[in-house]
């Protein structure tokens, strides 16, 4: 009864992206040996993840309806900077915090992996075009061939709204992506988003 | 560019050695199956990190073992140091103690002329052949070549997904399209201007061993763009790099078709060996030439030359099944190894005097 619990745990565990069995039996052993504190604090956490929703703005993380970001007014209206992943908005915030708007794709056009512009948050995406009037979108995707690709057909579909378009400039190296990227060059990057 | 030595630690059927390569000469005698051209293959593999006799590099590690590892010591304006190690799951380059070096930085930073009897096939063999002669020769001295030809196989595989879908978005498929174009010119383009060197140093090359009466053409054969609608209904990439080719032509006559024997293999010859002035011309330093078991087939006329053509300049390995059909001269300068099986899973090199 008991070790099915633990198997039940180590599966859990699993879940998370790059764990194996052998990490995942570590984790297990740990925690089950750390005392009931540490263990509330991680049961309190893990529940708090359900309240952790998508902003319908932005589609950035929030805990309301709208993220504190969009509801924000005191931000540079003219561009919008569009990122791949949610987590991208926080990297970005925070080396420079309380500058942009932002919109999250949801992904990038991946063929190969399934992944097509039916993964993309198009309409969200011309809504939010639509309510404010940005005058560019600076766009912050891996510098890969699927970043390209996908670049070059946000700029084909939002052509009617008239938009200057800029990209990361110099200094991020071919495939890299935002996470691996260090404070002063992701600042330097964005800053320096040279028109396409 | 000069190697000093190479080791193999349980790669094939060696099981820790290293060899120290002359600066010029270094002849590799033994039987036929006792590794000769295992060490060949090293070498090879050190240069480009693929095998020219398997695809799948599980088949390198000797059997019973778990990795492998090659090295090289080798210079150029300075003294380098490149090891591979790898095992079924991972591969790690690295060059001068800088580990977890990529494959695309790292092509080429040795260079490797390889001469065989399967480089008769550049002429007789399917077009895979040739374009793979063109990419692995281009690429090693050209890095932008080799990022280009890496980011088309990966938007190849992109478009040919893209067109497998029941519902395909026009502007998506157009925005690929365009990248894929572009690309391929880009390729072609460079892939063009190469054929051309090649062309003309292959005539030298030709007009030596054939005693002047031979002239060959190359032509590079784009593959024709077809219409998006054909690729839709087809599913799949119905052009691109993957259908180019390049004719042989042998005093204006398809070679591939009417070639003989010995014209086939002196085109083989021309086309590898004009690399060493191309790469010559764009590093200023010369590959190695290893020349595998073909010297034997050659008259005493075009063996003579290809020694003299060798002797001048560049370090070469020359592998044969006996030091019998080696020049005295060359015989005489060179490092010689003897490769012998000592028992079913395990052979030796030794140096002989
Ligand atoms: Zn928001």
């Amino acid at each position: 009864m008991e070790i099915k619990k633990i198997q039940q745990l180590v599966e859990a565990i699993k879940i998370l992206p790059g764990v194996g069995e052998k990490t995942a039996s570590r984790y297990a052993f740990d925690l089950i040996e750390t005392n009931q504190d540490n263990i509330n604090l991680l049961i309190e956490a893990m529940n708090a993840i359900k309240e952790i929703n998508r902003c319908s703005k932005c589609q950035g993380y929030s805990e309301d309806e709208i993220c504190y970001i969009c509801l924000d007014h005191d931000r540079n209206h003219d561009k919008l900077v569009l990122v791949a992943k949610a987590k991208d908005i926080l990297k970005i915030e925070n080396v420079m915090p309380g500058i942009y708007y932002y919109f999250v794709l949801g992904g990038i056009i991946d063929p190969i992996n399934g992944l097509t512009e039916k993964d993309l948050n198009l309409q969200l995406l011309k809504d939010k075009i639509k309510d404010n009037k940005y005058q560019e979108i600076v766009l912050v995707l891996p510098s890969t061939n699927e970043g390209e690709i996908t670049s070059a057909y946000l700029r084909h579909k939002l052509v009617e709204y008239n938009l200057n378009f800029s990209k990361m400039a110099q200094g991020v190296p071919v495939g890299s992506s935002l996470e691996y990227l260090d404070e002063i060059t992701l600042i330097k990057s964005i800053e320096s988003a040279q028109k396409i | 560019m000069i190697i000093n030595s190479l080791t193999l630690q349980n790669f094939r059927l060696i099981k820790n050695q290293t060899i120290k390569l002359n600066h010029f000469q270094t002849i590799l005698v033994g039987n036929n199956g006792v590794g000769k051209t295992t060490i060949v293959e090293a070498l090879y593999y050190c240069c480009f990190f693929v095998s020219f006799r398997t695809r799948i590099q599980e088949e390198l590690i000797s059997i019973g073992q778990e990795n492998s590892k090659l090295a090289i010591r080798y210079q150029d304006s300075r003294s380098n140091n490149l090891e591979v190690m790898f095992n079924q799951k991972k591969r790690n380059i690295v060059y001068n103690g800088q580990n977890n070096q990529k494959r695309l930085d790292t092509i080429g930073k040795i260079k490797v002329l390889l001469l065989n009897p399967n480089s008769d096939h550049y002429i007789s063999g399917m077009p895979k052949l040739r374009r793979n002669y063109l990419d692995l020769y281009i690429s090693q001295y050209d890095y932008e070549y080799r990022l280009e030809l890496s980011k088309y196989n990966k938007l190849m595989k992109q478009r040919n997904a893209l067109l497998k879908k029941s519902k395909i978005d026009d502007i998506l498929l157009q925005v690929i399209t365009e990248q894929y174009d572009q690309l391929i010119e880009s390729i072609r383009k460079t892939r063009i201007s190469f054929l051309i060197e090649v062309n003309k140093y292959s005539n030298i090359i030709v007009g030596m061993l054939s005693v002047g009466s031979e002239k060959i053409d190359l032509q590079y054969i784009s593959s024709k763009k077809e219409k998006i609608d054909k690729e839709k209904r087809y599913q799949k990439n119905l052009y691109g790099l993957q259908y180019d080719d390049f004719n042989i032509l042998i005093n204006q006559i398809e070679a591939k078709k009417y070639a003989s024997q010995g014209q086939q293999r002196t085109i083989a010859m021309a086309l590898v060996l004009s690399q060493l002035e191309i790469i010559y011309s764009h590093e200023q330093k010369y590959p190695l030439v290893i020349i595998d078991d073909v010297h034997v087939e050659l008259d005493q006329l075009r063996q003579t030359i290809l020694f003299e053509l060798l002797d001048q300049k560049v370090q070469a390995i020359f592998v044969s099944t006996t030091i019998d059909n080696i020049p005295l001269k060359t015989k005489q300068n060179a490092t010689i190894y003897e490769v012998i099986k000592v028992d079913e899973k395990h052979s030796k090199i030794t140096e002989t005097t």
